[in-house]
């Protein structure tokens, strides 16, 4: 019953701070030094941790499981050349902590470049090596032939003595920081290792539709699809709907944190560095929103305005992509 | 018997007229010389004239021998007319002749007058006397009534007892009965008014007709009079440390608390103000869970509508509410903090009485009265109305939605009986509903997931409780007290956190008092609850939110869900005796012994020790020590949630002060206290530890408090209360303290009400508080799963939001009617529309915040007829 009445305070307050007090500007205008999104591919690499540390326990690195590899990559606005650092370690991912590494000095670093690799294999490799207390591995690969230091061992097994039970619930740390000028943005994002209970890929978006008359033949709507590398002209103060949609496949059927059998939900997430958007995030699909483009007086005329789309799936699928506005030569503002 | 003599004059003044008589007079001497010729003979020219008749006494002798007649008297009459002789000519008996010759011998005569000289003259006299039939004599009259009244207070029908009332002009006075009854007898018809001094009411007055052989009926209503000390609360010295004893008619009229008495326990020292103006009380820097809820002795099961919106009691079920900041007796266990002791009145059994009470919230019906010999009934229910305003008023705009708006109801139905002189039993019957769905609605797809299906609240109890008193004998008392039910909570928020609690409760308590002397009392008994539940909740893993943390934002939680059946007891054992070795000092030590069955097993033993010292005629000292403790809440104990092997949290407590009444009605309290915390339960800071809870937690609350206060019952009353604490924790014995949650330096409170004319009460309350503590945000990093930034916290509490303070005004107005009264209030809470900050909210990424502020100027207005 007591903790009953602290939920329930807990949510007098979020209620009550819903809606009230001050307006801030919205989190879709993209201003300064931004990380919009983090990719990884795939998002859940399937293999068998616990294998992975057996292996490693029993000093057979050459053949290392979970040694599949996970792209990554952001999408990261700055108007300023861009320092990047990616790293990773192991953590719990129930945790209420939820960044915390499952020991902060086993964070390894991955690459300072803009995009980088992980696999599990490589970061236990660069731990039990001694790679990760030198500085970034780099792309390490699952085969290399590496040598294990006594020290690298006993951090082995001080992580492995950390996870301990929660092994089963670990899940890999991608943490991403970027500066640029004197600003400095941090993102995480988590890899899931999966036995093979269900697929997880990143959503693949299938049109952006538009009602700007981009096109000789519009839908019955009267849309327009429009694509990545069209620029898009527009008047000020001229309302754009986008109408974003994914492929039938991206919706995948899996079992939720509730034991129950779900089907994904899409969310967009719609960014701009000028202009107002209405819906700042939008579930379902498909996922609309509309921009309004600014006053001329706010809107020089060559000075495009980007725009991005972030899907994500929920269950750590990502994919983006852009549109770029040019306000039209002749235009006035249009109601 | 009665006699009368009848007096006859004698004719024989005749004689002395016209005849010649036989006269004794003085006259001249005879001449010496031989007469030449005749003189003349003397006149009588004035007769005499009896001027000083004396009664005879009839002797009893002649009465008894009915005797009666005249008797002849000679009467020698000097020149003065004094009777100088008196000689029986013709008798009856010799006790009648002597009683006529005394009686004569002192009659008074005009002088007589010979030839126009003053002379002696001798007369006959007849002294009569007559004996008369003896009168029957009289029944003794009975007195008659022929005024009967009664004397009422006007507007509630009470019976004004043990008052004079008058008939100034008769001389007549009387004083009213137990209910209120006078009479007047034998008053003589006509118009009479009846008139009843001042005293605590005004002076009554009434004309009315007085008819011969009829018995005129009155009734007269007074009116209280507004600056008269009518109710006084009786102060009852306390063993306990630090006890405040409120009446329920003093709390319901602090602005501010809606007429709601449990609402305005959170104007005393020691407690602070929660945020938002939840219900919760925070009592000495400690948890609200951490101080008990007792009403009669046992526990209930929520005091509050929705967490804060009204108490689940009608105020006017209640007596008194003592308040303990602390330092309470070892005849309650399972609380560390403070404790709210609820008494029921005893429902009248002379006349019934109620009212109907409409509001901005919702309108509520109470009555009470006798039902059969020694029995009173009292029945209570309240419903709240905003669920039919809500939906009325709030745009359809696809924007969030009631599917069931926001609805309260409760009831009290309670039987208080006298079986015989030594028992009596009380049965209650009470529950409570709160309903709450709110859909937030699609409105193009924004809604986040986690929200989507809404925030739900259904949370009701239904509860017997029973309570029997016996009374063996002066110096030995048994009260007995059952209290069992079944409670349910429903609460849920999206598909993130959903409880579903279904509970049956119950609890027993036997209590003996024992005192075979005045000096001594000893007092010992037990006290069981047990909690069968079926739990089915979802939540994050973290569990609910612990003091101290800041929790991370919804979208990036994951819950998990756990049903489960549980059984919780506890037993509870204790013995007190309160001991007065020497006049004036009071000793009260006790022991406590819980232990905790069932799924969770633990034994704890609390000693505590109080003393009170009566120094002079109006000087206080107090103080006292003692160990608590209690209970992890369900959630803690759960494995999934929590940790099943936690330990009881702990808490040891001291308290020390003095109550000085400066003038009668007037007092000052000062009180200093210091408690450690251990054991507290807090949120296990390793990632991949076995439990998410362990009882690492340490706390100490230091502080004092000055309540300064007026009693209630005279045109003025009110307190002024201010407290300095502060109150620390650490969740881990390697760190430093720092502050508690609702941690609030300062606390100060005023509270002042008047009487005016006209039935008008107004009433005022300020408050100043610190501001509560906030953990600032000192960075973000963006959760590109969920795709929000999660705040990074910098030292727990180490901030504060700015102070609070407030003005809430009252205004009441009663009408008083023959045999009801009407009484309609204003209230005006944050009069000055103070936007008083209760935190900070962030934009997206946490680079920049803003206050959020309370609530704004609050009018509100009530009804309520009472007979």
């Amino acid at each position: 019953m007591e903790g009953s009445v602290r939920w329930m305070s807990a949510l007098l307050c979020l209620v009550w701070t819903m809606g009230c007090g001050e307006e801030f500007a919205p989190a879709s205008l993209v201003d300064g030094l931004r990380v919009l999104a983090i990719e990884a591919s795939p998002p859940t690499i399937e293999c068998d941790v616990s294998q992975t540390f057996k292996d490693l326990a029993a000093g057979r690195v050459e053949e290392l499981s979970c040694s599949e590899t996970s792209e990554l990559q952001a999408l990261v606005h700055s108007s300023g050349d861009i320092q990047w650092k990616w790293s990773a370690c192991l953590f719990d991912t129930t945790s209420s902590n939820a960044f915390a590494c499952a020991d902060e000095a086993l964070e390894c670093c991955l690459s300072e470049e803009p995009t980088a690799s992980f696999s599990l294999a490589s970061l236990m490799l660069a731990i039990g090596s001694g790679q990760c207390a030198d500085g970034c591995t780099g792309s390490a690969e699952a085969g290399t032939s590496l040598v294990l230091t006594d020290s690298g061992r006993e951090d082995l097994a001080r992580e492995l003595a950390v996870i301990g039970d929660a092994l089963h619930k670990s899940g890999a740390l991608i943490r991403l920081v970027v500066t640029s000028g004197g600003a400095k943005v941090e993102a995480v994002k988590s890899v899931r290792f999966s036995s093979g209970e269900t697929s997880n890929a990143n959503p693949v978006i299938a049109s952006v539709m538009t009602n700007l008359q981009i096109c000789e033949e519009p839908d019955a709507d009267g849309l327009c699809e429009s694509t990545e590398e069209a620029v898009l002209e527009v008047a000020p103060k001229q309302t754009v709907r986008f109408i974003l949609s994914v492929t039938e496949d991206s919706l995948e059927d899996h079992v939720d944190f509730l034991g129950e059998s779900a089907r994904e939900e899409m969310q967009v997430f719609w960014f701009a560095t000028s202009g107002e958007i209405t819906a700042e995030s939008s579930f379902g699909q498909p996922a609309e929103t509309k921009w309004v483009a600014p006053l001329a007086s706010e809107w020089l005329v060559d000075s495009p305005i980007q725009l991005w789309f972030v899907v994500r799936d929920g269950r750590g699928g990502v994919t983006w992509t852009t549109r770029t506005m040019q306000r039209s030569l002749d235009s006035e503002e249009s109601g | 018997m009665r006699r009368t003599a009848v007096h006859v004059w004698m004719s024989a003044l005749g004689c002395l007229i016209g005849f010649p008589c036989p006269l004794y007079a003085q006259i001249a001497p005879p001449p010496t010389e031989a007469p030449v010729e005749a003189a003349p003979a003397p006149r009588l020219t004035q007769p005499p004239e009896l001027k000083a008749f004396v009664e005879a006494t009839y002797p009893p002798e002649a009465i008894a021998a009915g005797l009666a007649g005249q008797v002849m008297l000679q009467l020698d009459v000097d020149a003065m007319g004094e009777v100088v002789a008196a000689v029986v000519t013709s008798g009856i008996s010799p006790e009648l002749d002597a009683a006529a010759v005394a009686a004569a011998l002192q009659f008074k005569f005009t002088p007589a007058e010979v030839d126009g000289v003053p002379a002696a003259i001798r007369l006959e006299y007849v002294y009569s006397f007559t004996l008369q039939e003896p009168e029957e004599p009289e029944e003794p009259r009975e007195p008659v009534v022929n005024i009967r009244g009664r004397l009422l207070e006007k507007g509630t029908r009470t019976p004004v007892v043990a008052t004079s009332v008058e008939i100034p002009a008769q001389g007549l006075v009387d004083v009213t009965d137990g209910e209120g009854r006078f009479s007047f007898f034998d008053v003589p018809p006509g118009m009479v008014e009846i008139v009843v001094p001042a005293t605590s009411y005004l002076r009554g007055f009434q004309r009315l007709e007085v008819v011969e052989e009829e018995v005129t009926e009155v009734t007269i209503r007074l009116e209280v009079d507004p600056y008269a000390d009518f109710r006084t609360v009786v102060q009852i010295p306390s063993n306990q440390p630090v006890k405040r004893s409120l009446g329920t008619e003093e709390l319901k009229k602090i602005p501010g608390s809606q007429g709601d008495a449990l609402k305005a326990l959170l104007n005393l020292p020691s407690v602070a103000r929660p945020p938002g103006g939840a219900g919760f009380l925070v009592v000495r820097g400690s948890n609200p869970q951490d101080t008990a809820y007792r009403i009669d002795d046992l526990f209930i099961p929520a005091l509050y509508h929705f967490g804060g919106l009204y108490s689940v009691f009608n105020t006017d079920l209640l007596e008194s509410i003592d308040f303990y900041p602390g330092g309470f007796s070892v005849m309650h266990g399972n609380a560390t903090a403070g404790l709210v002791d609820v008494k029921l009145k005893e429902g009248p059994r002379d006349r019934w009485t109620g009212y109907v009470d409409v509001n901005v919230f919702h309108a509520a019906a109470f009555a009470e009265g006798p039902v059969w010999e020694g029995g009173a009934l009292t029945i209570a229910a309240r419903r709240s109305y905003i669920d039919a305003i809500l939906p009325a008023v709030l745009p359809d705009d696809g924007g969030p939605k009631f599917t069931t708006a926001p609805a309260y109801y409760d009831y009290q139905l309670k039987l208080d009986q006298e079986l015989g002189s030594s028992d009596q039993l009380r049965l209650l019957f009470y529950g409570s509903d709160d309903q709450l769905r709110l859909v937030f609605g699609d409105k193009g797809g924004e809604t986040p997931q986690f929200l989507r299906d809404g925030i739900e609240n259904n949370t009701w109890f239904h509860f017997v409780a029973a309570r029997h008193e016996h009374v063996f004998s002066d110096t030995f008392r048994l009260v007995s007290s059952l209290n069992f039910g079944l409670q349910h909570l429903g609460f849920s928020l999206g598909k993130i956190i959903d409880f579903d609690l279904d509970l049956f409760r119950n609890a027993w308590r036997e209590d003996f008092t024992w005192r075979p002397i005045q000096e001594f009392k000893l007092r010992f008994g037990m006290d069981v609850e047990y909690v069968l539940g079926d739990i089915d909740i979802t939540a994050p893993v973290t569990g609910p939110p612990q003091e101290g943390s800041s929790p991370p934002p919804l979208e990036t939680l994951t819950s998990t869900r756990r049903e489960t059946s549980n059984t919780y007891g506890r037993r509870g054992f204790y013995t007190e005796a309160i001991v007065e070795p020497v006049d004036d000092l009071t000793l009260t030590g006790g022991l406590r012994l819980d232990w905790y069955g069932a799924a969770y097993r633990e034994l704890t033993f609390d000693p505590r020790f109080s003393f009170r010292w009566l120094m002079g005629e109006t000087t206080t000292l107090k103080g006292g020590v003692g160990l608590y403790h209690r209970q992890p809440d369900f959630g803690e104990l759960d494995e999934v949630f929590g940790n099943p092997n936690l330990l009881p949290e702990e808490s040891l407590q001291y308290s020390l002060g003095v109550v000085q009444e400066i003038v009668e009605g007037l007092t000052i309290d000062v009180q200093a206290f210091y408690k450690e915390i251990d054991d507290l339960v807090t949120e296990n800071k390793d990632p991949f530890a076995e439990y998410a809870r362990n009882n690492d937690g340490v706390g100490r609350v230091y502080g004092g408090e000055v309540l300064l206060r007026q009693q209630y019952g005279g045109w003025f009353w009110g307190w002024i209360s201010y407290t300095l604490s502060r109150s620390e924790r650490k969740t881990d014995p390697a760190e430093e303290f720092r502050v508690f949650d609702f941690d609030q330096t300062h606390l100060l409170t005023l509270i002042a009400s008047a009487k005016l004319p006209w039935e008008l009460e107004f009433g005022v309350r300020f408050r100043y508080v610190t501001g509560n503590p906030q953990t600032p945000v000192i960075g973000a990093v963006f959760d590109a799963d969920a795709g929000v930034h999660v705040p990074r916290y910098g030292a727990v509490n180490s901030t504060r939001v700015p102070a609070f303070h407030q003005l809430d005004v009252r205004l009441d107005k009663t009408w008083l009617f023959s045999d009801w009264k009407l009484l309609a209030y204003i209230e005006v809470q944050n009069a000055y529309n103070r936007a008083n900050p209760e935190g900070l909210e962030y934009n997206y990424d946490y680079s920049e915040s803003a206050i959020v502020g309370g609530l704004p100027i609050i009018p509100g207005f009530g009804l309520k007829a009472s007979f």
